[in-house]
């Protein structure tokens, strides 16, 4: 069995974002104090969540122009990986919040933007459910899933940068904004951003492996 | 390609011209709503609420709408028309149409909402330009999702699920520069919400131009 570099590479990468994320020191700051920790748990989520939906447009995009059915395979893993990953985000901001804000959600533009992201991908889900023929499933479900990501991006990119907001980052508010993260919290943040990047390749690659697995043993 | 939009533009409205009830039941819908909100809230209502009503008027108005421009084209017969036309024609002759469309409907129903719930907005020219360019955009935003959701069975059921995620963010929008026209004494106001709906037109527009060719055919 041959195991890929990057795999031991996530592995490492993950590991130290745990020990160095729970012992470094951080930055002292009003409300958020020792839960700016979060960070290397939570908003690395998000960036990996984005690395497989943009993995996953790309193999849509790709079965457009060759009509390979295993790319279509491809696009649906990375993104049933992604909104795994998504639920993780979306559980640790969760918690986080009920201890800072003192309530699981209010409404506020990055929260918005996060719930809109999960439920275009559920619909896209959805989408390939209900159609019953495997090549038109395939097609209008690349196209549905090219619309949603380049809405989406519109949407979490543009519109929160729009308005103020609660969360960290925006509006005045202490958090992981350029200004408040020190260069110790980049030695973390950035090792573990590529650490989860890393680990949701592998599983959405182990996840894909499986599906195709179970597709020959039904053809035999 | 401008010639073919322009007839295909022309071959939509005299259609629907022909079968006029339901462009008349649109018409009755945004009354009976407006009259349903006027009787509900007994004529007294906020301004947050005038302007949150008001969108999802129009929101629903141009779900109806836009789920019929794809009836037509899903026949046998239709599959022979798609190789007399470009591809790219028809989806851009539908947005046209259905952004023309539901302009002209969420103008009028502006004008039965006002009269029965009284109107709030200040800012008149920033609020018209902004049912202008929100229609547009909800508009053809749907055709797109219309003509996706009319390659599967359940497609009217579809339609809500897969176009509410894609109009959610862009009604927020909406709904913000609404309260922008609130209190304002000057006519012409936010104007970087206004850039952000045209920009978001063009953004969906050029994104059904791109991908209908893959989607008709099958």
């Amino acid at each position: 069995m041959k195991i890929k570099w990057w795999k031991i590479l996530g592995i490492l990468l993950v590991l130290y974002s745990i020990i160095a994320g729970l012992l470094m020191p951080v930055p002292k700051l009003n409300i958020l104090n020792e839960t700016i920790r979060n960070l290397y748990f939570h908003v690395t989520m998000w960036f990996s969540m984005i690395f497989l939906m943009l993995m996953s447009l790309i193999q849509s995009i790709r079965y457009l122009s060759s009509f390979d059915k295993l790319r279509d395979l491809k696009a649906e893993t990375l993104a049933s990986t992604g909104i795994f990953i998504a639920t993780l985000g979306l559980t640790t901001g969760m918690i986080w919040a009920q201890f800072t804000w003192g309530t699981f959600w209010v409404n506020d533009p990055k929260l918005n933007g996060a719930a809109v992201t999960m439920l275009i991908y559920l619909a896209y889900f959805i989408l390939r459910n209900s159609i019953e023929n495997e090549d038109s499933r395939a097609r209008v479900s690349a196209i549905y899933n090219i619309l949603a990501f380049v809405m989406m991006i519109v949407f979490i990119g543009i519109l929160p940068r729009m308005t103020d907001s609660l969360h960290p980052g925006n509006g005045g508010n202490p958090g992981f904004g350029n200004y408040d993260l020190d260069s110790n919290m980049r030695m973390v943040f950035y090792p573990a951003v590529i650490g989860w990047i890393l680990i949701g390749s592998w599983i959405a690659q182990l996840s894909y492996r499986i599906k195709v697995l179970e597709i020959n043993k039904e053809n035999k | 390609m401008i010639q073919q939009v322009k007839e295909l533009v022309l071959k939509d409205i005299r259609l629907n011209w022909r079968e006029r009830y339901a462009l008349y039941s649109m018409l009755l819908y945004v009354l009976s709503t407006s009259y349903v909100a006027y009787l509900s809230f007994e004529g007294v209502i906020s301004n947050n609420s005038w302007i949150a009503l008001f969108w999802i008027i129009v929101l629903f108005a141009a779900m109806n709408a836009s789920l019929q421009s794809f009836k037509r084209e899903l026949n046998q017969q239709a599959l022979f028309f798609y190789t007399l036309a470009n591809p790219r024609a028809i989806i851009l002759s539908k947005t046209i149409y259905n952004s023309g469309l539901l302009i002209l409907l969420s103008l009028l129903s502006y004008g039965i909402y006002s009269v029965f719930l009284g109107n709030p907005i200040t800012a008149h020219l920033s609020f018209v330009l902004c049912i202008i360019l929100g229609s547009s955009a909800i508009a053809s935003t749907l055709t797109l999702v219309a003509a996706i959701a009319s390659k599967t069975n359940n497609s009217s059921g579809l339609m809500a699920v897969l176009s509410m995620p894609l109009l959610f963010p862009l009604l927020l929008n909406l709904i913000k520069t609404s309260k922008l026209c609130l209190n304002n004494d000057i006519a012409f106001v936010a104007v970087n919400q206004l850039v952000f709906l045209a920009l978001l037109n063009i953004v969906s527009a050029l994104l059904s131009y791109l991908l209908f060719p893959y989607l008709w055919r099958d």
